[in-house]
């Protein structure tokens, strides 16, 4: 249970200017009738309203952001000292960042941890919780293990959701991957997981998915969940809070069911 | 009025020839002086591009499209790289949106596959490429390997190239010095090889990251987002610019090498600009 007795939430939303899917009214008014006493106010992307509005350098920004790529997937480190072109390349993405696009990878835990050195005093307060949705692409090491996994959320505040993440990181059907044993060359491995993408339609999230604002709704209340109880994730399958490590997990908890549990919503509701 | 058809002409040893007789040391000169005059001139180029793949057509067709003096080295006899097949031997070769748009504007048929994706043949699109950089007013060195690449006053100003037969000759018998080739602006072009970034990198000048896991579907654009300056005078385009940033694999899709080569030479215009500004 909060420690600190509730007196409503401003959820600061960062838009993610590369997803054309998203519909930010829907998720506003979504999040602001499912969360008591809940203010959502929408701001531009990011690291465009850092630099405009909190005098962030965006030199030393594009700096920083190219030191925290992921280049070999096998050692989830970062590459530290960044070429020119990588730096110039973030330069171009801070003007219009429209333009990131979701090849290039970047460690998750530093990423966020520059995000939130970001953050002006005056807007650390409790209360207050940032949640940034962005195109790209952030990868963890898991524990004992030194490769790279995608990530689709980032908890904390800021808290981060990777809209290039919930596409790219949770698992297809085991059946996909069984049939790769059978391909020889990592190139034709990649182009028969994007045929299989194809194939599947609407059991997997694609980029342009209509679906994609009620999966969002779902991660910002994994977001809520963790910044006022310390808890993001539920055990039930159906519970918008599921920690889905597969496509078919994430459409069961996201669109087929699109609810919370009864303790979930018993939480929520204790708030009002 | 009786006409012979051609064939029996040739045959025929007392019919007149169709060709104009002709001395074999007049055609020994007419190659030799018209490469002669050609390499003189372009001893010094405004942009000096290294492989004539597709990125490296584009980037030479847009160049002197501009009035610029252009010279291509190509390793192979042949040009266009692997532009000519698609992929697993097959030559159709495919295209996602906007890159069709490239293949109009060069008259090359095609047609849509599936939404957003573009198959065309191979040698089709390939000649029709190089046709039009040649008719630009591209120049080509073929058979013409890069050894190094000049640096002078912390940038670089042209390449140092031999001919490719002489690497694959015993040292000893062809201790051949090779060149050097000055230019404005040189744009590596060179494929997985990153011929001109991995000479700077062995002098300790740039760094390379080596080519990343295959990834089409964010690979094209990556490509084009990371073409551009790697060095003062150097850069770099095409599938050169995924083994120097350690981008995503490409598929078999040519989209990305066509814009590639063509931001690459705008990049060049604006960076000769710079240079004609600081030399006022």
């Amino acid at each position: 249970m909060t420690l600190r007795p509730y007196r409503g939430l401003k959820l600061l939303i960062y838009r993610d200017p590369k997803s054309r899917a998203l519909s930010y009214d829907k998720l506003s008014s979504t999040l602001e009738d499912q969360i008591p006493e809940c203010e959502v106010e929408l701001r531009e992307d990011y690291l465009a309203y850092a630099m405009r509005r909190w005098r962030v350098n965006p030199k030393e920004t594009a700096a920083r952001l190219a030191s925290l790529r992921v280049v070999d997937i096998l050692r989830c480190e970062p590459v530290g000292e960044p070429l020119i072109g990588e730096i110039a390349y973030e330069e171009r993405v801070l003007q219009d960042p429209s333009r990131s696009t979701a090849g290039i990878l970047y460690e998750g835990y530093l990423f966020q941890s520059f995000l939130h050195s970001l953050i002006p005093v005056e807007e650390r307060r409790y209360g207050l919780l940032h949640t940034v949705l962005t195109s790209r692409l952030l990868v963890t090491k898991e524990e004992g293990e030194g490769r790279a996994h995608a990530r689709t959320i980032m908890l904390g505040n800021p808290a981060i959701i990777s809209t290039t993440g919930l596409v790219e990181a949770p698992a297809l059907p085991p059946e996909v991957y069984m049939g790769l044993w059978l391909l020889s060359s990592p190139d034709v491995q990649r182009l028969a997981v994007e045929e299989e993408r194809r194939r599947l339609g609407d059991m997997v999230l694609s980029y342009d998915d209509e679906r994609m604002t009620s999966v969002v709704v779902g991660y910002v209340l994994q977001v809520v969940f963790y910044y006022l109880f310390g808890e993001a994730f539920c055990t039930d399958p159906s519970c918008r809070l599921y920690n889905s490590h597969t496509h078919e997990e994430l459409i069961r908890a996201q669109i087929k069911s699109g609810g919370l549990c009864h303790r979930h919503q018993s939480l929520l509701r204790g708030l009002g | 009025m009786c006409y012979i058809p051609v064939y029996k002409r040739v045959l025929d040893p007392i019919s007149v020839t169709i060709f104009s007789p002709i001395k074999e040391s007049d055609i020994t000169k007419a190659i030799a002086s018209t490469f002669m005059e050609m390499f003189t001139d372009y001893a010094r180029s405004d942009v000096i591009i290294v492989g004539a793949g597709p990125a490296g057509l584009m980037a030479g067709r847009e160049l002197a499209k501009n009035g610029l003096k252009v010279l291509v080295v190509e390793q192979n006899n042949y040009l266009g790289g692997g532009f000519w097949i698609g992929g697993y031997l097959m030559n159709p070769v495919t295209f996602r949106a906007p890159a069709q748009e490239i293949l109009r504007e060069l008259g090359v048929p095609f047609r849509k596959y599936v939404e957003g994706l573009y198959v065309a043949h191979g040698p089709h699109a390939c000649s029709k490429l190089i046709a039009s950089a040649c008719d630009a007013g591209v120049k080509f060195l073929n058979l013409t390997k890069l050894d190094d690449v000049v640096v002078r006053e912390n940038a670089v100003r042209g390449v140092v190239v031999n001919w490719t037969p002489v690497e694959g000759l015993p040292r000893q018998i062809t201790c051949v010095d090779p060149i050097a080739l000055e230019a404005r602006i040189v744009i590596d072009a060179s494929g997985h090889d990153a011929a001109a970034v991995k000479r700077l990198e062995a002098r300790g000048l740039v760094r390379t990251r080596g080519m990343g896991a295959m990834w089409v579907e964010q690979s094209e654009d990556a490509v084009v987002e990371h073409t551009g300056v790697i060095f003062p005078g150097l850069i770099v385009a095409g599938m050169a610019v995924v083994e120097t940033y350690g981008l995503p694999r490409m598929g078999p899709t040519f989209g990305a090498m066509l814009l590639s080569g063509k931001r690459a030479a705008e990049i060049a215009l604006t960076e000769l600009q710079k240079l004609e500004a600081e030399a006022r």
